[in-house]
């Protein structure tokens, strides 16, 4: 897994998608790990043009699963219409049902079209040991 | 790997798992195969997607697997499954985030010898005028008005703008038009991600090739079609891009909030649904239809394309004729026996036999094309479909080869560097792609798609016409 001691993300084979697993101490710091990894992939496919802005991203929805699935496609969103990704977490508070964060950025060299949309496809968040857990598959 | 289930082999080319295989099954599942077809769809979790769809409410029996099947999200991709109009549900999952991902092929009657020299321009200029990856040129950019009309009618919006030919509009699934599109279940953010996106082809495994018909099969057919040996055609494989994916993300949303609503229970959440005739299954019909008329006005904004590049090359006006046009992400409405039923298809397609009456004229005698993409550097088919494929499998037929192989164990079986070297050693022009992108969707990656028409012409569902080969390909 790619990341510090405690939290980590990896890209695991799937016959047709994408499935990215991540690990974190706690839920917030698993929804930033979800960030670093799909904003490493915006610009690895697209290309970093120079800084951008600094924005507020921010989330509501039903439960972690739905909440992590939602934040992902604003990221997806966010990228494909205004070529931005994110480069770093500057603030983050979240609930179990609400997230906001503050993040910077890159501006995209070209419009990414690689990750379609993130699933709710086989779709988990699990607490055990001190550790969250989740796995998620993008559309690719 | 998939759990294991009991199964009954039909016949050489047909399996059912019977309902008795798990206990929320509703109907059994079907899924065309021949021996080692079958052993490779069982090799990964489609079957188990393929019953999680019998669940569904309102099902009708049986549910299908296409010979391409692959595990997807939700259904499987080549699964097909039909609902009743009244107590049957309607599932984004179960269309796909690419609404309307489909492919067109046109063709040239030029002799592929006499262009084969200018393939390498022809090319370089299909990739100035067609976006592709995360490249912007040959985009339209549209108005909100302009957007809400392509929304509405699909290619027709194009007519006025010289883009499109009634010949065009005649030779596309549903005349390129869905009546029951309503723009405004399309939310601003889908919008916005169309707004400049028509005539783009995206990424994955979407492409526009120039390929050389090498067999013909059913030469009556092949006539109708305009396709004849040793001529150039070309294939165009795209969908409805951030549209028509955010279209599905906003109403698996919005259906997995209300479905405690109307009692639905499921066994994975991407199959989120509601009942095809609730206020949220009304409206999803009316937003994937205008963004099914997205994808159809996108591939025929990249035919025009196609023509003037053909037309700049080659320094004359080119008749590239539109063969036809067929969806692989669709739920449609349609009228199967005395039953209206809401069939979905997801990586599959229609088709429809000689006697169908969406069958256009040009077809009547010989059915519905049916158009099967292979991979990069592999064949691909044009077939018809069949008056028997309505019994067998609610009009429905397989949509290329199908992944045999992940993205990832792809690229470690061969590195896109030698991909590309094997393509040109076979004379395949490649542009539009990384070695990356190459190796992912390299011919390894996916199943035998001559093993895969075999099935779907031995059990009837179509009927081959052509086999056809590249010689081109702009990569998405």
């Amino acid at each position: 897994m790619d990341g510090d001691a405690q939290a980590g993300h990896e890209f695991v084979d799937h016959m047709s998608e994408l499935a990215l697993r991540l690990r974190a101490p706690a839920f917030d710091a698993l929804l930033a790990e979800a960030v670093r990894a799909v904003g490493g992939l915006l610009v690895a496919e697209a290309g970093a043009e120079g800084p951008g802005a600094t924005r507020t991203i921010e989330v509501v929805a039903a439960d972690r699963e739905a909440l992590l699935v939602d934040l992902l496609n604003e990221l997806v969103f966010v990228a494909e219409t205004e070529r931005w990704a994110p480069q770093g977490i500057a603030a983050i508070e979240a609930t179990g049902t609400r997230a906001r964060l503050r993040l910077s950025g890159v501006r995209l060299a070209g419009t990414p079209s690689r990750i379609k949309g993130a699933t709710f496809h086989g779709l988990t968040v699990q607490a055990s040991g001190g550790q969250v857990e989740a796995e998620v598959i993008l559309d690719v | 790997m998939s759990a294991t289930y009991p199964f009954t082999r039909l016949d050489r080319e047909l399996v059912e798992i019977p309902q008795t295989a798990r206990a929320d099954m509703r109907v059994p599942a079907r899924v065309f195969a021949d021996d080692a077809l079958w052993d490779q769809i069982r090799g990964d979790r489609t079957v188990e997607q393929l019953l999680n769809v019998t669940t569904l409410p309102g099902v009708i029996a049986p549910v299908f697997a296409m010979p391409d099947a692959h595990e997807g999200y939700g259904f499987p991709v080549g699964g097909v499954a039909a609902f009743g109009e009244r107590d049957g549900i309607i599932s984004p999952g179960g269309v796909g985030y690419d609404i309307n991902c489909g492919v067109r092929l046109l063709a040239t009657g030029m002799a592929a010898e006499a262009l084969r020299p200018q393939v390498p321009k022809l090319m370089h200029e299909l990739s100035r005028r067609v976006a592709s990856g995360t490249g912007r040129g040959g985009r339209l950019s549209l108005e909100p008005a302009e957007l809400d009309r392509v929304l509405a009618e699909g290619s027709r919006a194009l007519l006025s703008r010289g883009l499109a030919a009634e010949d065009d509009l005649d030779h596309t699934e549903a005349s390129g038009s869905l009546q029951s599109a309503e723009p405004d279940a399309v939310s601003p953010r889908a919008k916005q991600r169309g707004r400049d996106q028509l005539g783009s082809l995206g990424s994955g495994n979407h492409f526009v090739e120039v390929q050389v018909i090498g067999e013909v099969f059913d030469s009556e057919a092949a006539a109708a079609m305009g396709l004849a040996v040793g001529d150039a055609a070309v294939l165009i494989h795209t969908g409805s891009r951030g549209l028509g994916h955010q279209v599905c993300t906003d109403y698996v949303r919005q259906m997995d909030a209300v479905m405690r609503k109307y009692g639905i229970r499921l066994p994975d959440r991407e199959l989120a649904c509601a009942p095809f005739d609730s206020p949220e299954g009304t409206r999803y019909f009316g937003a994937m239809c205008a963004a099914a008329n997205y994808a159809f006005a996108n591939r025929q904004v990249i035919t025009q394309r196609v023509r003037e590049a053909f037309g700049q090359v080659l320094g004359k006006r080119v008749e590239l004729r539109l063969v036809y046009d067929v969806a692989h992400n669709m739920a449609k409405l349609e009228q199967h026996g005395r039953e209206r039923l809401i069939v979905h298809r997801k990586g599959a397609t229609r088709a429809f036999g000689p006697s169908h009456p969406e069958t256009p004229t040009r077809y009547r005698a010989v059915g519905q094309p049916v158009l099967i993409p292979g991979s990069m550097g592999t064949a691909s088919y044009a077939l018809v479909g069949t008056d028997a494929a309505l019994e067998r499998s609610f009009g429905s037929c397989c949509h290329g080869a199908g992944r045999a192989m992940s993205r990832r164990a792809a690229k470690r079986f061969k590195p896109g560097h030698e991909v590309r070297q094997a393509l040109e050693d076979q004379g395949v022009v490649v542009t539009g792609a990384g070695n990356q992108e190459l190796a992912e969707e390299a011919p390894h990656a996916y199943k035998d798609v001559d093993r895969v028409v075999d099935v779907v012409h031995a059990a009837g569902l179509a009927r081959r016409v052509a086999r056809l080969a590249p010689i081109g390909v702009l990569k998405g």
